[in-house]
């Protein structure tokens, strides 16, 4: 041991904290956490009473901007870029002054919907201030257009991924100038601005496999921001103009493509057959089911697995939020009823992907085609040709139709050990 | 729409310890590590209500180590959290070698100590360092090697031992 490492490991020693130690007065901490978060509102609020006396000054003047009226169609200011996310069925005009943050497969928002997305910021930096546009599964009984009160499909309500406004006030409803109907709710968080559901139904290819949940998917344009009225009222603005102006694309147009599996919408019920390969006693049949929640699960299945032909499955759970995180999940598997013995590497991995690298030891790598993608299951998969046993994978890689990376298998995925390798 | 609450609460309660000793050891001061602690906890609650970040506590941590640095460039600030009651820091217990290593970190210049805090008890990479202090990587590892250099230096000093030593200032 050098004498740096054994500085390093004693200041390492000298900074731990104390396991068995709480923090003194860490009870109390949460309610003076509350008192602070409260004062920041109270001090956001403050700054908006000032704005009453103007604003009441100016209230003929001004359009009421939280609606209780339909929305009006305004022209919209654009700055000449459209934004399409095809998985969302929606195609959205930046607005003039503001820029794309970012477009994701998942948004994680206050009710942890998921869906399809895109964020925008103010190109003049505010605090926290932000506009989401993006894809989630509405409970029916708020769904707009739907009945107030009434929940014509309660066994959507179960799933994770549906959102809830909050309806402490009735909610507002009205219909964008295309006709398609939306909700607002009229109380809103503290930091939030404005927030339209536009009834955003996704439309399957078929009826067969169509999740219930998918007429209840609806565009959320919030608005939210950290600053004062001035800048609250701006985005309240833009975000209004995007509820009227933002467009329906691919799954959100009846019979249009579905582009790609919008992850709000919760797979279908059931289990889909992916696809098939391999032969003899080493074939497979690739599989992905409805697990619990939000989670499917990957099922590679060997009908000529002996002593008990049909009974040889492997069965993987998958995380979607793992795997829209640019990761990838990896399974291996040993055919060890073969002579020889080889192996398989396989995984699920999101629909963008169509080709995946496999870096082995010692030769080129294998470039191996993702299938599936025409399933209703949010998922397509891959399955690599068989693998002499002792074969070394040492990486695997997931690559979209440009050839561009887009997740990649983690150092703790065994991968390390050559393929048919004992665990002893 | 608000936050989970009661997950927020979860978190606050598994974060808001492990971030009041990296803010003591940040500071060297208890009640500026409470406050840095509770300043964090806040702002990743507005954050969280907007878009919950992908790793709430690291992002709690980046505000913690931000605000840290954004308050040591306010000399204002500064000095006011200078002419506080300074709390005597409880270095870890019944170990007198580490009590000398602890005062002669909190003795390190402030940058030197932010790095050295951060690679050894956060176990960042000297590149996740880098990333958080906002500075050149190669400003992070010459910080890094001059404060070890420091340590070792110091640990040979008298003025270090524990039965002499007098507490210094942190900054």
């Amino acid at each position: 041991m050098t004498p740096d490492s054994r500085l390093e490991d004693r200041l390492r020693a000298a900074l731990r904290r104390p396991d068995s130690s709480s923090w003194p007065d860490e009870h109390g901490a949460f309610d003076q956490f509350l008192r602070r978060r409260a004062r920041r509102g109270r001090a956001l609020a403050a700054s908006g009473a000032l704005a009453v006396v103007v604003a009441l000054a100016l209230a003929a003047g001004i359009p009421r901007l939280l609606p209780s009226r339909p929305l009006v169609p305004t022209a919209p200011s654009l700055s000449g870029r459209t934004v399409p996310v095809p998985g969302g069925g929606f195609e959205v005009a930046v607005p003039a002054g503001w820029t794309d943050l970012f477009r994701s497969r998942r948004v994680i928002t206050p009710g942890s919907e998921t869906g399809n997305g895109i964020g925008l910021r103010p190109m003049r930096r505010a605090a926290d201030t932000f506009i989401f546009v993006h894809t989630a599964v509405l409970t029916p009984s708020q769904y707009p257009g739907a009945e107030p009160g009434r929940d014509p499909a309660p066994s959507v309500t179960a799933h994770r991924a549906t959102l809830r406004l909050d309806d402490h006030t009735p909610l507002g409803r009205g219909r964008r100038p295309d006709g398609r109907p939306y909700v607002w709710p009229t109380s809103l968080a503290s930091n939030e601005a404005v927030t339209y559901a536009i009834a955003w139904p996704y439309h399957c290819t078929s009826e067969q496999g169509c999740p219930a949940a998918a007429r209840w998917r609806v565009l959320l344009v919030r608005g939210v921001t950290a600053e004062g009225p001035a800048t609250r009222r701006r985005v309240q603005e833009v975000a209004r103009r995007l509820a009227d102006t933002v467009r329906p694309i691919t799954n959100a147009l009846p019979g249009g493509t579905l582009g790609s599996v919008d992850p709000a919408v919760p797979p279908v019920q059931g289990r889909w057959l992916l696809g098939t390969g391999g032969s003899g006693r080493g074939a497979w049949r690739a599989y992905v089911r409805q697990g619990s929640g939000s989670e499917d699960v990957f099922e590679l299945e060997f009908p000529g697995y002996k002593p008990r032909p049909g009974t040889g499955v492997h069965a993987e759970d998958v995380e979607p939020t793992y795997l829209f995180e640019g990761r990838l999940g990896v399974l291996r598997d040993c055919l060890s009823w073969l002579k020889p013995q080889v192996g398989l590497v396989s995984g699920v991995v999101p629909e963008n992907v169509t080709t995946l690298r496999i870096s082995i030891a010692g030769q080129s790598p294998l470039l191996v085609r993702a299938f599936g993608h025409d399933q209703p299951a949010r998922w397509a998969a891959f399955v690599s040709p068989p693998l002499a046993r002792g074969t070394r994978v040492t990486r695997v890689e997931a690559l979209d139709a440009a050839g561009r990376p887009v997740a990649e298998s983690e150092r703790d995925d065994n991968l390390s050990h050559p393929v048919c390798h004992v665990f002893r | 729409m608000a936050v989970d609450d009661v997950e927020f609460r979860e978190f606050f309660a598994s974060q808001y310890a492990r971030l009041c000793w990296l803010g003591l050891l940040l500071t060297g001061d208890q009640a500026e590590a409470e406050e840095l602690a509770q300043e964090a906890l806040v702002r990743t609650w507005w954050r969280w209500a907007v878009h919950r970040p992908n790793d709430p506590a690291a992002y709690a941590r980046k505000v913690l180590v931000n605000r840290r640095r954004s308050l040591l460039r306010r000399a204002g600030v500064e000095s006011r959290f200078l002419a506080r009651t300074r709390m005597e820091p409880a270095p870890p217990p019944g170990d007198e070698q580490a009590m000398v290593l602890w005062q002669a970190v909190q003795g390190l210049p402030s940058r030197q100590r932010a790095v050295l805090v951060l690679r050894f008890h956060e176990d960042l990479t000297e590149a996740e360092v880098a990333r958080l202090l906002g500075l050149p990587l190669g400003t992070v590892k010459s910080l890094a090697h001059r404060g070890l250099a420091r340590l070792r230096e110091r640990l040979g000093s008298p003025d270090l031992d524990p039965t002499t030593a007098t507490r210094r200032e942190a900054r």
